[in-house]
């Protein structure tokens, strides 16, 4: 019953989409780090004439935006800006996720049944569309993003810790440490929480991948912090001119979809290989 | 006078698995005469049901092949039949039953059209028409009120109408031979004689002739005419029920008998237990695969299998087999 | 075996009330639920709740505004607020908008019909041609259409919407101008009949597909798996032995029971295809509840967005009863008159 896997990156690296999803990630990270020290520069500055198109100028290797901004440091910047609100906002939703799941699961009864209803009508409301609410009544900004999409995003890691601690609670172990007159807090924290995690660590890389789509959505509403750049931004902009410099929403896209994918490769990996049972469907 | 209506000779199936293809039949020869009812017997594993698939080649959309032998129905090959031909074989000269009534039922599908469509894949017949041969069916297997019960969902049916349901739909195109495997094995005692005394009454009535896969003594005793008993995937010994009943020639079929009383065998009567294990089909011993279990093998069991005689009302493959019966018949 | 929706978890057939009524009623603490959510947000935005209701920025006049604190009661305590705030929900008084100055309600109303022509279009879209790619995949595990199938999916999953319908938009109606880009119906053009419908039809066209795209792939998946699983299925083996041919066995028998995981996950789905369509909407200019939510936030017409948020979320809720009819179309053990045999 440890949770302990000492081998568990040499697992995600043999295993195909785990390993790949790892590398392409390491690329998307390194890129976000050292991506200010190669290209250094405000993504919101006019570094070019607009519409530079990519190969054009050595100097914009991916050329410009309608307003002359050169389009490869506003990439970088909406790297960082993406894979920070996508960890910070799944941390939210992870541990919300988990207290509810926990405390519903081990408390059963009406606290289980209230807290049951609560993620049911978090799952009933169109979750983007209650974030797109509360980012617009709260103001757009980094903090806002971050916090409307962890708040829509627990429902799913509650369910399954719930589900993880129901089935934990008959356990024997569990059971002796109750006998030894272990308090529940402690013994939620102790016993039960280590051993419902690996799931949640799954789950949690599926969830920053939509929290990432979720993001780059409300940026792309305009609803995205106005001090900024980020990928969703870029698109939003881009679409002004759309058709004559189609590569601006273009390159933006690519850039989301291959971080997008490179986390959901990541989870089906550690899906797999934090739940060995499970691997043989 | 006997006419054969079904001959299986030498035949040979096979899986794919794991650690490469595995003889389930090796080596499988019976015959079934015209209205005749013989039992297909033998432990789990031995092979009965694989039997019973390959008849209609059922086996090779389970993922098995029939590797060499001969199945002839009525004149044809069945192994060697177009699929259309072979499909308007299944459900029309030959039906078929299985042993779970419930998940062999189309769960989201009507009673009635599940028969209706067994009709109507064979004959001409307008979808009423069928409708109307399907109530027909369902009173012919006794349901009451057919009508209703047509129109009902296999969850709604009772264990015992759901298998006369089954019969229903296997008899739709009065087949010539009705294939029941282990048509019993999943109901309660009193609905299994129910359904196996309507069994050998529709094969009167309709003179068809019956393969009943069992492990059932007591279904043997009471319904067949003859009896094959199955062993690893082979024939051990063949012969009118009776007369085997009365004097098993195979060590095997001895030691299956000699546990059960037969004169108060009712169905129900699970084969007894015999000491030892059926050995794993990808490790059989090199000679006859019941020496290791049995107590008159010696040298030659162990190093040559011994052939099944040729002809004859009654075979057993056995180089050792039992003497004749002393007069008054077997005593338990 | 539950019904599907999210909402199912309600105790089975208890008698008394008929079925959909009581799955009405079921409805009710939800929708007390959503009001409640829409008040907490109104409680904490910065401002006072009229700020907020006025769209801020002063869309309305100052005495408009005194009324409306007035009769919002501000002078009041939170909880007879609250009382109220739910009392004006329940009669579906969602207020007024004061940027564009008509009730919530009739300007939601007027976007639902082309919202819900564009979510049954891609629902249906999505079940068809995901139903097609999932029985043909499974026809032949590992075939090239298996591996196509499961690359697309894999790359849907990651492709945001509303980023595929401007690439779409590039693609059929700049490039190759196939399509429009936008809208519902050509501008100025005054069809009817059939011409109508057909102009309707192109403009439906890129919308439905992309929203479609992700759905597509998910039942495209769950009924290639849902395939395999049955086709050893027991009642295929009868099927199979009563002479039935393959493409029999496989649309009759083994994908009418496909159906049923489907319809499930469609269920859980709603809300997440009503999010979707709100971005689809915005990049086609779609005049749905979408476009009209995306018309509040350049606006700040935060009445609005929580009317619509309040109104989406029921329709969810609609859209799962209706879900949870169908299954009980399709999966008749669910039916509630199971005779005792």
């Amino acid at each position: 019953m440890s949770t302990r896997h000492p081998g568990l990156l040499r697992r995600l690296l043999t295993h195909r989409q785990g390993g790949a999803g790892l590398l392409l990630l390491l690329a998307i990270l390194l890129l976000a780090a050292a991506g200010p020290l190669l290209w250094p520069g405000d993504p919101w500055e006019m570094a070019a004439p607009p519409m530079l198109w990519p190969g054009e100028d050595a100097a914009n290797p991916l050329g410009s935006d309608v307003m002359g901004r050169d389009l490869l440091t506003g990439l970088v910047s909406g790297a960082r800006v993406s894979l920070m609100v996508g960890l910070v906002s799944t941390l939210i939703a992870a541990v919300l996720g988990t207290l509810i799941g926990a405390v519903g699961g081990y408390h059963g009864g009406r606290i289980d049944a209230a807290l049951m209803r609560l993620t049911e009508l978090f799952q009933t409301v169109p979750t983007f569309v209650l974030a797109v609410v509360l980012v617009a009544v709260f103001r757009p900004s980094v903090a806002t993003a971050v916090l409307a999409i962890g708040i829509v995003s627990w429902p799913a890691t509650a369910r399954l810790v719930r589900a993880q601690v129901l089935s934990l609670r008959g356990r024997d172990f569990i059971l002796a440490a109750e006998t030894y007159g272990m308090g529940t807090a402690r013994l939620l924290w102790t016993q039960i929480l280590p051993n419902a995690l690996p799931p949640v660590i799954a789950i949690s890389s599926l969830t920053i991948a939509h929290a990432i789509q979720t993001e780059a959505a409300l940026a792309f509403l305009g609803l995205g912090d106005p001090n900024v750049m980020s990928w969703g931004t870029i698109i939003g902009g881009g679409r002004e001119q759309l058709v004559e410099a189609w590569y601006v929403c273009g390159l933006s896209g690519i850039a989301l979809v291959v971080t997008v994918l490179a986390f959901n490769l990541l989870g089906e990996g550690l899906n797999d290989c934090l739940n060995p049972h499970l691997r043989s469907q | 006078m006997t006419m054969t209506l079904l001959e299986v000779s030498s035949l040979r199936t096979s899986f794919a698995t794991r650690s490469g293809r595995l003889g389930i039949l090796r080596d499988v020869s019976f015959a079934i005469a015209r209205g005749e009812t013989v039992a297909l017997v033998g432990e789990s594993g031995s092979g009965k049901s694989v039997t019973a698939a390959s008849i209609l080649r059922l086996v090779e959309a389970a993922g098995g092949r029939i590797d060499a032998g001969r199945v002839s129905f009525e004149g044809e090959d069945l192994l060697s039949l177009s699929p259309a031909r072979l499909r308007a074989l299944r459900g029309g000269r030959i039906g078929m039953i299985f042993q779970e009534p419930l998940s062999a039922l189309n769960p989201v599908q009507r009673i009635g059209d599940q028969i209706a469509e067994a009709v109507r894949l064979h004959r001409p017949l307008s979808r009423r028409a069928a409708w109307g041969r399907a109530v027909e069916l369902l009173s012919l297997v006794q349901i009451p009120a057919p009508g209703l019960r047509a129109r009902d969902y296999p969850h709604q049916l009772s264990g015992g109408q759901r298998q006369r349901a089954m019969i229903a739909m296997a008899l739709a195109c009065d087949p010539a031979l009705l294939i029941a495997d282990e048509p019993t094995t999943a109901l309660d005692v009193i609905t299994q004689a129910q359904i196996l005394s309507l069994l050998a009454e529709l094969r009167d009535r309709l003179g068809m002739a019956l393969l009943l896969i069992t492990h059932d003594l007591g279904v043997v005793a009471g319904v067949a005419d003859r009896i094959v008993v199955l062993y690893a995937g082979q024939v051990v010994e063949q012969g009118p029920v009776a007369e085997i009943f009365a004097a098993p020639a195979h060590p095997y079929t001895r030691g299956l008998l000699d546990a059960v009383r037969l004169d108060t065998l009712t169905p129900g009567t699970a084969l007894p237990e015999i000491p030892g294990l059926v050995p794993p089909l990808d490790a059989l011993p090199a000679g006859c695969a019941f020496a290791p279990r049995c107590g008159r093998a010696d040298a030659r069991c162990r190093s040559a299998a011994p052939p099944m005689p040729p002809g004859g009302a009654r075979q057993a493959a056995c180089f050792h087999p039992l003497p004749a019966p002393l007069p008054g018949g077997h005593a338990a | 075996m539950a019904g599907a929706g999210t909402l199912s978890a309600a105790p089975a057939a208890r008698g008394g009330l008929p079925p959909l009524l009581r799955r009405l009623l079921q409805v009710v603490p939800v929708l007390f639920g959503i009001a409640t959510l829409n008040f907490l947000i109104l409680q904490l935005a910065p401002g006072d709740v009229v700020d907020v209701l006025a769209g801020e920025a002063g869309a309305a006049t100052p005495e408009t505004m005194a009324a409306l604190r007035q009769s919002f009661g501000l002078d009041q305590p939170v909880w007879l607020q609250y009382l109220r705030y739910l009392g004006q929900l329940a009669s579906l008084d969602l207020g007024h908008s004061y940027r564009l100055n008509l009730p919530v309600r009739a300007l939601i109303l007027t976007r639902l019909p082309p919202t819900l022509l564009l979510m049954v279009s891609a629902l249906l879209l999505a079940i068809v041609l995901g139903s097609l790619a999932g029985i043909l995949a499974a026809r032949q595990v590992g075939g090239w259409l298996d591996t196509l199938l499961s690359g697309v999916t894999l790359l849907s999953y990651a492709v945001p919407t509303f980023w595929l319908g401007l690439m779409a938009i590039v693609l059929f109606s700049a490039r190759l101008g196939w399509l429009p880009s936008g809208g519902m119906l050509t501008i100025g053009a005054s069809h009817d009949g059939l011409a109508l419908l057909q102009d309707l039809a192109a403009h439906l066209v890129l919308p439905a597909v992309t929203l479609s795209t992700f759905y597509l792939a998910v039942y495209a998946r769950l009924v290639r798996s849902a395939m395999l699983e049955l086709h050893g299925a027991d009642f295929i083996r009868t099927a199979r032995a009563k002479g039935a041919g393959e493409w029999r066995i496989t649309l009759h028998h083994a994908f009418r029971n496909a159906l049923l995981p489907m319809v499930t996950m469609a269920g859980y789905q709603a809300a997440s295809l009503l999010s979707g369509a709100v971005l689809v909407e915005t990049v086609f200019s779609w005049p749905g509840l979408g476009r009209l939510a995306y018309e509040a936030i350049r606006t700040r017409d935060l009445n609005l967005l929580l009317g619509i948020l309040f109104f989406s979320s029921i329709l969810v809720v609609i859209v799962n009863i209706a879900i949870d009819g169908v299954y009980r179309l399709v999966d008749p053990r669910v039916a509630p008159r199971a005779r005792r045999a």
